[in-house]
């Protein structure tokens, strides 16, 4: 039984590509805001899957959690380039990789 | 139907309106009073929750099936309010201590606590995201709170930016359930639909993926100790305790919601059943070699988080024996934590070398930290050792027998470490000793109900949980647990 269009494919193949690209991007950059705008690729790229869902489903809750996503994409925005900001201005710096203050 | 819904949700409503009130006295500068506010608003929920009303005693459902209310949910939402309000005891007194007068921080405890609560009564994958969220954006400020320490920065920066690149897996897991399963409500997904479509291992793997990043379990543990031990003590134990109790009741509720129905369901249960078994070693194995206590308690949160994901492997009984274990837990972690709180120096980090010989100074103090201990040992007759008794049995029953006994081999292991710490503070001396000097008389009584409490759970612990069974309907469960 064929449960999705072919068409749905084609959406979820880019936004699994975006997914992939924003996963990727997190594990190799290293200044903390790089891998905070991968980190908002990855966000996006659900969304995208989320709308493609809502549409081929014919159903609107896909699309609402797409604004809450949003939201909390948003919201995580404000508190993280806080951190941030108050990291850069202790230390002149936002290299992941000096950042090594706690050994085990 | 509105109303009823609303009344049954009048606990988180409660909480809210603490946390707005909160905020605006901060505002306008009222400020002594703010942590008597949140501890009322927390005495207020836990209170709201009890079966106060004819027919709340029986978990149910409310808006539109999204949320659960009443029985287990009442138990959750009073353990939440439990650890936030303890965490409220040691955190004004460490705040004055370190000199770092902080006010936002007892609404964003509040709204932490609204988020646990959310998660962990959510029957609808929307609510448990935005629940999730709530709870960690609220702990990535706490992580980060003095900003002007670099440690706290750093600690915040790592929670921050890991627990985001998590939740992107997490919600990418909901999007592909929604899509193979046709709704994001467990009472209507389709799982026929779900397995047909090929989705289900995907979407499974990355839900999966987003709660062991937030239990801290074994492949996705490495944020944990730097996270502790950069954070706030008393808000550390809140993380440790509130956060993963909340993430462990809803991760327990997801596979008890979805996993019956599909087939594969064997293959997911041992595949955190090994998870659960390499978590319990390596938490245990890694706290032996530590020197600061907060990275061994740390370690130790790994640890226990291996003991709970054995239980959610046991189905139904497990999803209970995980509760209980959560409520023990946060009662005795946020005492170890507050403690080591309690004998902390402005901008100095807590080690096991000054603690040598503090329980000859300050028997008192030495001994409740050795209940804790103990109790996190599992010790009988503490309460530590009833829960992981719980814990062991239900997988036991669920005849995860080798997993049981490996785990109990671990445990067992790792007593060392803590009464290792025993050792020191009763043994040992030091040139450099650590002194308690708390500026209020808060943490002092914290530490009394939490110590008496642990005493009373491991003594009587059947007067306990057959009160648990008849307040929250709970199908004798406990009563039939009880040895």
């Amino acid at each position: 039984m064929e449960i999705f269009e072919p068409n749905l494919y084609l959406y979820l193949s880019v936004s699994a590509v975006m997914f992939a690209i924003g996963t990727l991007g997190v594990l190799t950059r290293r200044n903390a805001i790089v891998i905070f705008m991968c980190v908002e690729l990855m966000l996006n790229a659900v969304n995208l899957t989320l709308v493609t869902f809502s549409r081929f489903l014919d159903d609107a809750a896909g699309s609402m959690l797409v604004f809450f996503v949003m939201c909390v994409a948003a919201a995580e925005a404000v508190v993280g380039l806080a951190i941030i900001i108050a990291l850069f201005r202790n230390k002149r710096d936002i290299d992941v990789n000096n950042f090594n203050l706690f050994k085990w | 139907m509105f109303n009823q819904d609303l009344i049954h949700i009048i606990p988180i409503l409660f909480l809210i309106a603490t946390g707005l009130l909160l905020m605006m006295l901060d505002a306008f500068k009222v400020r002594s009073v703010l942590p008597l506010i949140a501890g009322i608003g927390f005495v207020g929920t836990a209170v709201l929750a009890l079966p106060l009303q004819e027919g709340m005693d029986v978990q149910q459902l409310a808006f539109n099936k999204m949320i659960f209310t009443g029985g287990l949910a009442s138990l959750v939402t009073i353990l939440l309010s439990v650890s936030g309000l303890f965490t409220l005891f040691f955190l004004s007194d460490f705040l004055k201590r370190q000199e770092k007068p902080i006010y936002d921080i007892y609404a964003l405890l509040v709204f932490a606590v609204v988020g646990m609560i959310l998660l962990a009564n959510a029957n609808d994958l929307i609510v448990t995201f935005i629940g999730l969220e709530t709870m960690s954006i609220c702990l990535y400020i706490m992580a980060a709170l003095f900003k002007r320490d670099l440690k706290s920065n750093e600690a915040g920066l790592k929670y921050f930016l890991l627990g985001a690149f998590a939740t992107g897996f997490f919600i990418y897991g909901i999007a592909l359930i929604y899509g193979g399963a046709g709704s994001t409500n467990y009472s209507s997904m389709d799982f026929a639909r779900l397995q047909e479509s090929g989705l289900l291992l995907p979407g499974m793997g990355l839900i999966l993926i987003g709660f062991l990043f937030k239990v801290s379990a074994f492949p996705f543990h490495a944020w944990t100790p730097d996270v502790y031990s950069g954070s706030p003590t008393p808000l550390a134990g809140f993380m440790a305790t509130g956060s993963k109790a909340a993430a462990f009741i809803a991760f327990g509720i997801f596979l008890n919601k979805t996993l019956p129905d599909v087939v594969v369901n064997e293959k997911i249960y041992n595949v955190i059943g090994v998870i659960a078994l390499l978590t319990m070693i390596y938490g245990n194995v890694v706290a032996v070699q530590q020197k600061s206590l907060k990275r061994m308690l740390a370690y130790s949160s790994i640890a226990h988080s291996g003991y709970v994901l054995l239980a959610l492997c046991a189905g139904p009984e497990g999803l209970m024996a995980a509760v209980f274990y959560m409520f023990i837990y946060t009662l005795m972690n946020i005492g170890a934590f507050g403690m080591i709180g309690m004998a902390e120096l402005k901008d100095q980090d807590a080690d096991l070398d000054g603690w040598k010989g503090l329980g000859m100074r300050n028997p008192w103090f030495g001994a409740a930290m050795s209940i804790f201990l103990f109790s996190l040992a599992g010790i009988p007759p503490l309460a530590g050792f009833m829960s992981k008794y719980f814990v062991f049995i239900s997988a036991i029953h669920a005849k995860y027998t080798l997993l049981a006994i490996l785990g109990i081999i671990t445990s067992v292991a790792g007593a060392f470490y803590y009464i290792r710490v025993i050792v020191s503070m009763f043994f040992q001396t030091t040139e450099k000793p650590v002194e308690v000097k708390t500026s209020n008389i808060y943490p002092t009584i914290g530490v009394g109900i939490l110590a008496a409490l642990l005493l009373l759970f491991g003594l009587y612990p059947a007067a306990f949980t057959s009160q648990l069974d008849h307040l929250f309907v709970l199908a004798d469960y406990f009563t039939q647990a009880t040895p």
